[in-house]
């Protein structure tokens, strides 16, 4: 393998011409225009911006949640744009991994439970309650791993679900202002927790946040203005 | 198994989600509990019916009948009697009299009693003395004859016999035969020895047959095609018109019951399901986030709803089954009556049902989803404005619909509450969306608590209208019910007052109908009119000749080949109501036609009927049609023709009257100077006709509370939905500093305007589609009452301010912050 190979190997997310439009009554609005991003595996990436510039759209569309109006994405080398629904379904059910900023866990579920849910969907039978407790040990909660959502406080429900993302040992993972609902201590908490288990399971971290002091934190930060990258 | 059994304890624990199953139980237990208590009644009706008859189904033959068809009776499981029937001269010492002889088997009758006294006697009678060989029991018109007095014994035929009893009520005690001639019973051993019954006799040979509906059903496939053109079956529901309009009634009412039962289970499941649908979404969502395609994840929700639905449907319709057997036993001790064990196949329809309608609720709107991209549901805001759009619409109301014609049996029944909540629907959502809009719009600025009630209804409208559709099909369900069962206890009554005729009399010659009348003058007996009788066979429509062959329905095949009983008359009788063409003009020559023998035998207005009477043809056109009121117990005819049309045919005349408790009286006194002249004694077909009325009205109190606990199921689910949507609000207006007394006003005020405009529309809709049920489907004058309408806006107003605020009372208490929170 000579290098130009090896380091087109190494780039499991990119993006050609990439933009998003989307119609409100009349009107079609421009959220992104024309993005082209490479990033490269086992790196840190932020993509910060003020509120309502379009940094969950990007993030939504180089996770395959949600489809471009132009240009292409790949993803961990498949082209998502020649893929329907269910296949970005199946990519991301092996590959990548979510942290949102309102958290996402079901409140019927217990910490334990939410945990499981993302082995549940990978289709595993076997060890799933110990694979679980494992992750809810590595962020701190082994003792609240049966309590619901509504018992926990919210840097609690954060690291549940930063234990239910690495889980299943992800490729890529995208995390959404994962501080964002949270006050400054716990924030920094969330923030170490979060570079930590990247590093220990050696994914790429795409990182979509207004907290340019965490977005620091990256080995590349993007800006995010007028529906276009800024390095 | 694993893996279901904790998926459902974790959905478990969701309240949208306990409260949707712990609807479907409930609906389940009503559902059942009517259906299976329907199901009793109506077999209990069907048996009431087979005692008029003597059993559940007869083969009649004018030869003798089959061994092979008694065999095949008795594989099944049938019990069996048989009689022969034939009109003969019985003799005594004093002289002789036409009689109609039945010679009947052991074991007759099969349902019913045979009423007899010692003859000569006054009294009620009993039931359970046995006819021996050798005996003759005899119509009390008979034992009192002047020419047979003093005789205790009579011979028919070869054989001499014994006067043992006095018949006084027997099955076919018939309305509508005619019989001309009284009743002497023998047993069937002793027919032979009478020698009177020869190849060439003219006798009417019957199998009786006895036993469950599924046997007796399977008998009368079986004997479908092995008939010869001489034999004919008759199902005991067949048999007479005036039992089965009062069975007709009770049986409707309660197929209403459970109809609306079911629609308002399927409005309760959506209520609840609409809490349940966000949940979902955003569960759905996350895991298609997670990796799981969206065929995954709506098949696993899908059997996810199958496996918790169907033992739900189980358990509800085993404690449905045990409810109605509580309510059979307490009606069982009121009416005097036993209800026959309910058959199966009612509670299997009832677990399909609670498969089919949680599925139908839940998978509409996950199927519904895959319109939105997984980014766009994992927003709650997005969330609150999903709903199931038109197709799960579409699909609820098919089910409503295909539930309802399945239930009911009975397109306009259907019709009519289908078409009374569609329009229900409608008016309250313009009401809602208009009325208090405008209201809202109106209200001072201020923050008061009526102006916070009125702008939460007009801004919330769909959420609004909702609520009000929902309690407005209560609401509509109860009045319907409750105003119709009212006027139904009232026509029943009518049905069969106390003053109802209790005897006819026919075969009054023409020369013989002013004596007669002077006779029921002299003895205080109020009578009918007397009509002309003309015995006659259709022998053409419309110029073509007709047989039996011609036609494939039972009743038209017996109507050609039987005689008709044709009266004149220049006036509507009583109790009739034309549905077609227009009354006799005068002058006119026309036929009026009953309703049914019109559709039995395709006639319409203007098709031209050729009647053969006593050897004359007389051809009219079908003038108009009319529907008939069969248990006026009145004289009722299926054609009749206008005045003067039989003119010069020979005639009898008929009339009823009201003996009271002098049947004997007036039977001896008819018998001294009108040989000819038969009483026939109503007495059995009252007395039945009065039991069923007091088993129907049983019933039908039984069911009401049923669908009364239906509706409020609706009101609970209703108000537990409303909790979660209200507690943001609730948090908003604190936040916003508004006081808890305020907010409690508030809140009492929006669910007391809504209950009451829901109410107020529900009750008025209810009454207009109970005029149309009354008048097309129950046959009755329905009087609305306009006080329900009130009640229902007063009632809706109490109740659901008062839920609504009980609902939200521990909300108003909790701080806004964990409101936000929780």
């Amino acid at each position: 393998m000579n290098d130009n190979a090896a380091d087109a190997a190494r780039i499991v997310i990119e993006t050609r011409s990439l933009g998003k439009r989307v119609d409100i009554g009349n009107e079609s609005i421009r959220i992104l225009d024309g993005i082209d991003l490479a990033i490269a595996d086992n790196s840190t990436v932020s993509i910060a911006g003020r509120s309502g510039s379009g940094k969950t759209t990007l993030l939504a569309l180089l996770a395959g949640l949600d489809t471009p109006t132009t240009g292409e994405v790949s993803l961990l080398g498949c082209p998502l744009n020649g893929m329907d629904e269910d296949g970005r379904a199946a990519l991301r059910r092996v590959r990548v991994g979510f942290v949102f900023q309102s958290f996402h866990l079901l409140p019927n579920l217990t910490a334990a439970e939410n945990v499981a849910l993302a082995l549940e969907v990978d289709g595993r039978q076997d060890d799933i309650d110990e694979r679980a407790a494992d992750a809810l040990d590595r962020v701190g909660l082994s003792a609240r791993r049966r309590h619901l959502p509504s018992q926990l406080s919210g840097g609690e429900q954060q690291r549940v679900a930063l234990a239910r993302a690495m889980v299943v040992r992800p490729a890529v993972l995208f995390a959404d202002e994962p501080t964002g609902n949270l006050d400054h201590a716990t924030r920094e908490h969330v923030a170490e927790l979060l570079f930590d288990l990247r590093a220990e399971h050696d994914c790429t971290l795409v990182l979509v946040t207004h907290d340019l002091e965490l977005a620091e934190r990256c080995d590349r930060c993007y800006q995010l203005e007028g529906g276009r990258l800024v390095s | 198994m694993k893996h279901w059994r904790r998926r459902l304890r974790r959905e478990a624990r969701l309240a949208e989600f306990r409260l949707l199953f712990i609807a479907l139980g409930f609906v389940t237990v009503a559902l059942s509990a009517v259906s299976l208590f329907g199901n009793r009644v109506e077999q209990a009706m069907q048996l009431q019916t087979g005692a008029l008859l003597g059993a559940d189904g007869v083969l009649v033959s004018t030869r003798p009948i089959d061994e092979d068809f008694d065999a095949l009776a008795r594989s099944l499981g049938l019990r069996t009697a048989r009689t022969v029937n034939f009109l003969s001269m019985a003799v005594a010492p004093g002289g002789s009299r036409l009689a109609r002889i039945k010679a009947v088997s052991p074991g007759y009758p099969l349902r019913g009693a045979v009423v007899t006294r010692a003859p000569g006697t006054e009294g009620e009678g009993v039931e359970d003395v046995p006819l021996t060989r050798g005996s003759a029991w005899v119509a009390a018109s008979l034992a009192r004859d002047d020419a047979l007095a003093g005789g205790e014994s009579l011979s028919l035929g070869n054989g001499r016999f014994e006067v043992t009893r006095e018949v006084v009520l027997e099955p076919e005690g018939a309305l509508g035969s005619f019989s001309i001639a009284p009743r002497v019973m023998i047993a069937l051993e002793d027919l032979d020895a009478t020698g009177l019954l020869t190849p060439a006799s003219r006798a009417q040979f019957q199998l009786l047959v006895a036993g469950p509906v599924d046997a007796i059903e399977s008998f009368a496939a079986a004997v479908a095609d092995r008939l010869s053109p001489n034999e004919q079956w008759h199902a005991a529901d067949l048999e007479r018109d005036e039992v089965q309009a009062t069975v007709g009634r009770v049986v409707s009412y309660l197929n209403l019951a459970v109809l609306l039962s079911v629609v308002l289970g399927v409005v309760a499941m959506a209520v609840a399901a609409q809490g349940l649908w966000r949940r979902q979404a955003h569960a759905g969502a996350l895991i298609r986030c997670l990796g799981a395609s969206h065929a995954r994840a709506i098949r696993e929700q899908a059997a996810l709803y199958l496996i918790a639905a169907v033992p739900v449907g189980i358990a509800g319709t085993g404690l449905g089954a045990l409810l109605q057997h509580v309510a059979s036993a307490g009606v069982a001790r009121a009416a005097g009556i036993e209800l026959p064990a309910p058959t199966l196949a009612p509670a299997l329809g009832v677990v399909a049902a609670a498969v089919v309608t949680v599925l139908a609720v839940m998978v509409p709107f996950l199927v519904a989803q895959r319109r939105v991209p997984v980014v766009v549901l994992l927003r709650s805001s997005s969330r609150d404005r999903l709903h199931a759009g038109a197709v799960g619409v579409g699909v609820v109301g098919v089910l409503v619909a295909v539930f309802s014609l399945f239930l009911a049996g009975d397109v306009v029944l259907a019709g009519s509450v289908l078409a009374g909540l569609a329009l229900a629907g409608a008016v309250f959502w313009l009401l809602v969306r208009g009325v208090i809009g405008a209201l809202a719009a109106a209200v001072p600025s201020r923050a008061s608590a009526w102006a916070i009630a009125l702008r939460s209804l007009a801004s919330n409208a769909r959420r609004s209208a909702w609520l009000a559709s929902a309690f407005g099909a209560a609401v509509f369900a109860l009045v319907l019910l409750g105003a119709v069962r009212g006027d139904l206890f009232d026509a029943w009554s009518d049905t069969v007052p106390d003053d109802a005729p209790d005897v006819f009399l026919v075969n009054i010659q023409p020369d013989r109908v002013d004596a007669v009348r002077e006779l029921l003058a002299a003895r205080n007996v109020p009578h009918e009119r007397f009509y002309p009788i003309f015995r006659a066979r259709l022998s053409a429509i419309d110029g073509e000749a007709v047989s039996e062959s011609d036609f494939d329905s039972e009743s038209a095949r017996h109507r050609v080949n039987h005689e008709f009983n044709l009266t004149e008359d220049g006036e509507l009788p009583d109790g009739n109501r034309l549905v077609a063409g227009t009354w006799f003009a005068a002058g006119e020559r026309g036929l009026s036609v009953e309703r049914e023998t019109a559709e039995s035998l395709g006639l319409a207005v203007g098709s031209r009927l050729t009647f053969d009477v006593a050897g004359t043809r007389v051809e009219a056109p079908v003038a108009n049609i009319r529907t008939v009121r069969w248990d006026s117990m009145k004289p009722n005819f299926f054609v009749l023709g206008s005045p003067g049309l039989f003119a010069d045919a020979p005639r009898s005349y008929i009339t009823a009257a009201v003996a009271g408790g002098d049947v004997a009286g007036l039977s001896r006194a008819l018998n001294e100077r009108f040989p000819a002249v038969t009483l026939i004694d109503l007495g059995l077909i009252l007395g039945r006709l009065r039991q069923l009325v007091d088993q129907g009205s049983a019933a039908v109190s039984v069911v009401f509370v049923f669908t009364l606990a239906a509706a409020l199921l609706v009101l609970v689910a209703m108000l537990q939905g409303q909790r979660e949507a209200r507690r943001r609000e609730i948090a908003l207006l604190k936040t916003l500093g508004a006081s808890r007394a305020r907010i409690r006003t508030a809140v009492l005020a929006e669910f007391g305007v809504l209950g009451g405009a829901a109410g107020a529309v529900g009750g008025a809709l209810a009454l207009a589609s109970g005029w149309l049920l009354a008048r097309y489907v129950f046959g009755f004058d329905f009087q609305p009452a306009w006080q329900w309408v009130a009640l229902s806006l007063f009632g809706g107003a109490i109740l659901v301010g008062a839920g609504g605020y009980l609902s939200i009372r521990s909300l108003v208490a909790v701080a806004p912050t964990r409101l936000l929170a929780g």
